[in-house]
């Protein structure tokens, strides 16, 4: 038989700590952007935090697409089956 | 030892393979490997300006051309050839073992051919050889995958010998370098690389095919087919702008593709697709900077995209399956297959001290400095969204998420070997570019590690990440779902057969409806030929030979008479 050994991930706290982890990243790197000076090629880098903003709403934009996208595309796995 | 007769390094791998497809399995297996080293180290000793040249047929082929445009190629071609071999270890199969080294032969031969007749013939080879890796997984899908995947390629190498042929008509000449878009010879070559680059619409034999080969022909695949056509790409048509936006399309519509499909191979095999389309865009732009940056690109893409497939590769060897469905919690039992996967997502995302990071900024900072902006926001899109289906994606349906309960064994010793050197190399040409930079096409006056470029690529990924986080959390991430989602090929795979099918199905009703007006068609036909043909038929008729010789005689006095009062 299998013996079932508990995991560090197994437990949902320490997902939320993981969680929580990325999210402090994520504030600290938003944080950083006062601190360095800019040499921006494309007018839009020198916003604030644009790489932040950017990368957080394109991948919503992608899931939303993609939820269209299945409702257009997808077919049962046998789909050329027969 | 000095060598004063040098040839092109792919005919090393052919040669060997006549030898190889003889021998018994565990010479097979070192001679494999011996191919690739020996012929890295051969490449190693080449300069560039070394040629190699045969006048025939009033053309001048050239067998070996080596600048550092082909170095590049050549080196990584045999790095990946090595690897993916020490990665098929663990199978005896010998058809598998030849085609792939004359498949990576092919590749590295081509890459050293200066002129496009010797290209074709590579080509062609590339082409032919790698369908046997499709077919190696002998099943019934994977036969008909690789009929399609046959039918396409052929058709690139048909195109792209009516191209050659019309270019070489029209310039007396066969040299392959610049060749542009303007001729209709230019327009057929750069349609027969487009194909092969998996350019947008024409992008689908990539994801129909190389999911259906084995674990480790998939392996090989990724490396050679797609970067040997960046490469002809990079030769002839560096500049032509319709790139650039062809490689931004690239870069953007394989992501949504990729975050719905469930098998992982596929969702690789799109990702495959999307970093081609920065190489394309680097080929586009074309400077000094740009193609450096695509050379640069290819070489660590075809290390971290392989260590990619490898690590599925191992999944669906001990699991037979790399549906995301069917995958979860694997990294309990296969700790170090997970490790390898992760550093190459990180690779692939271009993270900071990883390979790709090193690449795609190069690449980035061209489209920027160009003033393609808005090429540059589709790139950086690009960049965030391979992040998420190629970064987070893989790890985390095959590795972790909802625990499947599946405890496979670790991935076999050979395979865990080819994975840790890979992911051994993606770390090292991100800690230490400069030996990458010191074999790139152009001298290189790029630091990737300034403070603005780390700091603004990890806050691109790190909120990518929370983003994921965010969509799961809510509810929003799109499931896993054991489903077809359809793409180009169902273009040829439903609508033209169902069109034939139309098509001979009216044909054969219109017959059976008028049978009696086609029998009296037939029967009037058929009297017509036997009135003329048949046993008294005039034409039929035999005549003795004085009849014959009179009727000659006849004609001749009648000709002479003309000639003499004419």
């Amino acid at each position: 038989m299998i013996r079932k050994k508990e995991r560090w991930l197994d437990k949902k706290n320490n997902i939320d700590k993981l969680i929580f982890g990325v999210f402090v990243c994520c504030v600290l790197l938003l944080i950083t952007d006062f601190f360095y000076e800019k040499h921006s090629q494309v007018f839009v880098e020198s916003w604030f935090g644009f790489y932040c903003f950017y990368g957080f709403i394109i991948c919503c934009v992608v899931v939303f697409g993609c939820k269209l996208m299945r409702k257009l595309l997808m077919r049962r796995e046998d789909f050329y089956d027969n | 030892m000095i060598i004063d007769y040098m040839t092109n390094p792919g005919l090393i791998f052919l040669f060997s393979a006549v030898v190889i497809c003889w021998m018994p399995l565990n010479w097979r297996r070192c001679f494999t490997l011996l191919i690739p080293i020996i012929t890295f180290f051969y490449i190693i000793s080449l300069n560039p300006g070394d040629t190699q040249t045969i006048n025939y047929m009033g053309y001048e082929f050239v067998l070996l051309r080596v600048d550092k445009l082909s170095l590049v190629w050549g080196y990584i071609f045999c790095i990946a050839a090595a690897l993916g071999i020490i990665y098929s270890f663990h199978q005896n199969d010998r058809i598998q073992d030849v085609a792939a080294i004359i498949y990576s032969g092919s590749a590295v031969g081509a890459v050293f051919a200066g002129d496009l007749i010797s290209l074709f013939i590579f080509w062609e080879f590339t082409a032919i050889s790698s369908v046997f890796l499709i077919w190696a997984s002998r099943s019934e899908s994977s036969y008909y995958a690789g009929l399609r995947y046959l039918v396409i390629q052929l058709s690139s190498g048909l195109i792209l010998l009516a191209g050659v042929i019309l270019w070489a008509h029209s310039n007396g000449q066969i040299a392959f370098n610049l060749i542009g878009i303007d001729s209709l010879a230019g327009k057929l070559i750069f349609l027969a690389f487009g194909i092969k680059c998996a350019f947008p619409l024409l992008h689908n034999w990539l994801q129909d095919s190389y999911p259906q080969s084995t674990e480790s022909g998939t392996v090989i695949l990724s490396a050679f087919t797609t970067k040997l056509a960046v490469y002809a790409l990079a030769r002839g048509f560096s500049g032509t702008e319709e790139l650039i936006f062809i490689g931004a399309t690239m870069t953007a519509f394989p992501i949504f593709f990729a975050v719905i499909e469930n098998d992982l191979r596929k969702v690789l095999a799109y990702s495959l697709n999307n970093q081609l389309g920065f190489m394309v865009v680097g080929v586009g732009i074309g400077t000094e900077l740009s193609l450096n940056g695509t050379a640069c690109h290819a070489f660590v893409h075809i290390l971290y995209k392989a260590l990619l497939f490898m690590s599925m590769g191992a999944v669906l060897h001990r699991l037979g399956t790399t549906k995301a469905t069917e995958l979860g919690g694997l990294y309990k039992s296969m700790p170090l297959t997970t490790v390898f996967c992760i550093v190459g997502a990180m690779s692939i995302s271009a993270f900071p001290l990883f390979s790709g990071f090193v690449a795609k900024s190069m690449i980035l900072t061209a489209a920027a400095g160009e003033g393609y902006w808005g090429i540059w926001l589709v790139l950086v899109m690009g960049s965030a969204g391979v992040m998420h289906h190629s970064g987070i994606k893989i790890p985390y349906f095959a590795f972790f998420s909802h625990d499947s309960g599946k405890r496979p064994k670790e991935a076999p010793t050979n395979m865990l070997i080819a994975m840790g050197i890979t992911a051994i190399l993606c770390i090292y040409f991100g800690v230490y570019p400069y030996t990458l930079y010191s074999i790139l096409p152009y001298p290189v006056d790029f630091s990737p590690y300034t403070f603005a470029h780390v700091i603004t690529q990890l806050q691109l990924l790190m909120f990518s990440i929370l983003a994921f986080i965010f969509l799961m959390k809510v509810g929003t991430y799109p499931p896993e779902v054991a489903s077809t989602n359809l793409d180009t090929d169902i273009l040829y795979r439903k609508f033209i057969p169902k069109i034939l099918n139309w098509f001979s199905k009216s044909i054969y009703t219109i017959i059976s409806k008028n049978q009696i007006l086609s029998d009296r068609w037939l029967e009037g036909f058929v009297g017509l030929v036997k009135k003329y043909h048949g046993l008294d038929g005039v034409l039929a008729k035999t005549h003795p030979a004085g009849f014959m010789v009179s009727c000659v005689v006849g004609l001749l006095c009648i000709y002479l008479l003309l000639y003499l009062f004419g």
